[in-house]
């Protein structure tokens, strides 16, 4: 009886590698060992024959041999589909319109690409800040919320043929604005920035030099 | 009886170099095409894990048949194999990002399938059948007489009535090597054995089946 865990004792070494000379998968040198053993070995010759019939004879076997039934495609389909689901993997192409859109939320809450669209929205903001600071700012663009910046106002009367655009132009250059007007004789009441006397004189001296815009100009009373 | 070979009257080649020279390009050709499978069936893996579908359906097409068989040699009931396939390939898709690289996708999938098949067969426990050397031996068929020459088809017949006389774990091997072309050292990680058990198995798988296909009468045909 031969035991079973052991190859026969007058086995060449290389008979034993044989299988895997025919199925090409040997390392080079036990490739090339056993090449050189069959050039002198008629037995391994004729053991490698035989190999080589077996392959193909349980290649062309086995290649009829037919596969799984269709309801094993169907089983692991329905369970890709379940765990598409329930792990928001990627979504079959044959689903209900209502699971698609269900994938499609669920992927929102945890993309794979979240954390760089969110290091990409980080960054633009910083950008952004940097910029803004960086700008000059003119001190009388500055205004807050809770304390009004010191204006005086003036009762101006524009002249009949003067433009809407050279009105607009004036006051844009004394950082004015109409806050009413007109009255029924033609009077505005015009509000610009003024931080002092100095500054109100010089804008009220500006304002009397176009006359060909400004008929007249006074000071409101506080 | 004589073998295959010698039956049917093809002797080895008279040039010897002629024909190793033949092998060698032979093996060259399943090398380069194994290597690229392998590199293919990689790429598909990776992808799985990337949680493609397309990917997986692409890698189940390949696998399908192929798990089917193997585990059909280790388990004979063809709903239970179809079971383990579908488990095999979702523990695929699950746990593609498990996957080392230190074997091939093939040896990977098979330990897979092989591990869900054992587990099987332990459910099963003696309901399973599983065919000696000796009840081989006392199956020729008395009916079939000795035939000159043989179609195909009846050797496909003779051979899978040679291949269910062995053993499980000759089946199994002669498949890994001859249809699967697994290296020896993968073969000996899939089966969790020593290479040189590995060696002796597929030398006695191959003895024994030769065994049996002169037992059945098989003449080859000229190929």
């Amino acid at each position: 009886m031969t035991d079973p865990n052991a190859l026969p004792a007058n086995l060449h070494p290389e008979a034993a590698l044989l299988p895997w000379y025919v199925n090409g998968t040997l390392r080079e040198q036990d490739q090339q060992q056993v090449a050189r053993h069959l050039e002198t070995c008629a037995v391994c010759r004729a053991e490698l024959e035989e190999l080589s019939y077996m392959r193909t004879e349980l290649r062309r076997f086995y290649d009829a041999q037919p596969g799984p039934s269709p309801r094993t495609t169907q089983a692991v389909r329905d369970l890709l589909d379940r765990d598409t689901l329930t792990q928001g993997k990627v979504p079959s192409a044959k689903r209900h319109w209502l699971e698609t859109v269900d994938s499609w939320f669920r992927s929102l809450l945890m993309p794979r690409w979240a954390p760089t669209l969110l290091a990409i929205v980080l960054v633009a903001q910083l950008g952004v800040l940097l910029w803004t600071l960086t700008q000059p700012v003119s001190s009388d663009q500055v205004t807050s919320r809770s304390i009004s910046p010191p204006t005086a106002r003036l009762r101006v009367t524009f002249q009949g043929q003067a433009s809407a655009t050279a009105i607009e132009s004036l006051l844009h250059s004394v950082r004015g604005r109409i806050v009413d007007g007109p009255t029924a004789d033609g009077m505005y009441t015009v509000e610009i920035l003024a931080d002092n006397e100095s500054t109100l004189q010089k804008k009220l001296t500006e304002l009397q030099g176009h006359s060909e815009i400004v008929q007249s100009v006074g000071r409101v009373a506080p | 009886m004589a073998f295959l070979l010698r039956a049917s009257g093809k002797c080895v080649t008279a040039d010897p170099l002629h024909r190793l020279r033949a092998d060698w390009f032979e093996q060259i050709r399943v090398m380069a095409t194994t290597d690229e499978h392998d590199a293919l069936h990689s790429h598909l893996l990776a992808s799985v894990a990337a949680g493609e579908r397309a990917a997986f359906e692409q890698l189940y097409r390949l696998y399908e048949k192929r798990v089917f068989q193997y585990v059909s040699t280790l388990v004979y009931d063809p709903t239970v194999a179809e079971d383990i396939v579908v488990e095999t390939m979702m523990a695929v898709w699950r746990g593609a990002a498990s996957f080392a690289s230190t074997s091939r996708v093939s040896t990977w999938i098979f330990g897979i399938a092989r591990h869900k098949a054992l587990d099987a067969i332990r459910r099963m426990g003696r309901h399973q059948r599983d065919v000696t050397l000796e009840e081989a031996v006392e199956l020729p068929n008395p009916q079939e007489s000795p035939q000159d020459s043989v179609d195909r088809k009846q050797v496909a017949t003779l051979m899978q009535r040679a291949l269910s006389k062995l053993s499980r774990e000759h089946q199994e091997v002669l498949r890994l090597v001859f249809y699967e072309e697994l290296p020896y050292e993968e073969i000996a990680t899939l089966l969790s054995i020593p290479t040189s058990t590995v060696k002796t198995r597929v030398y006695y798988a191959k003895q024994r089946l030769k065994k049996h296909l002169e037992a059945l009468g098989q003449k080859a045909p000229n190929p």
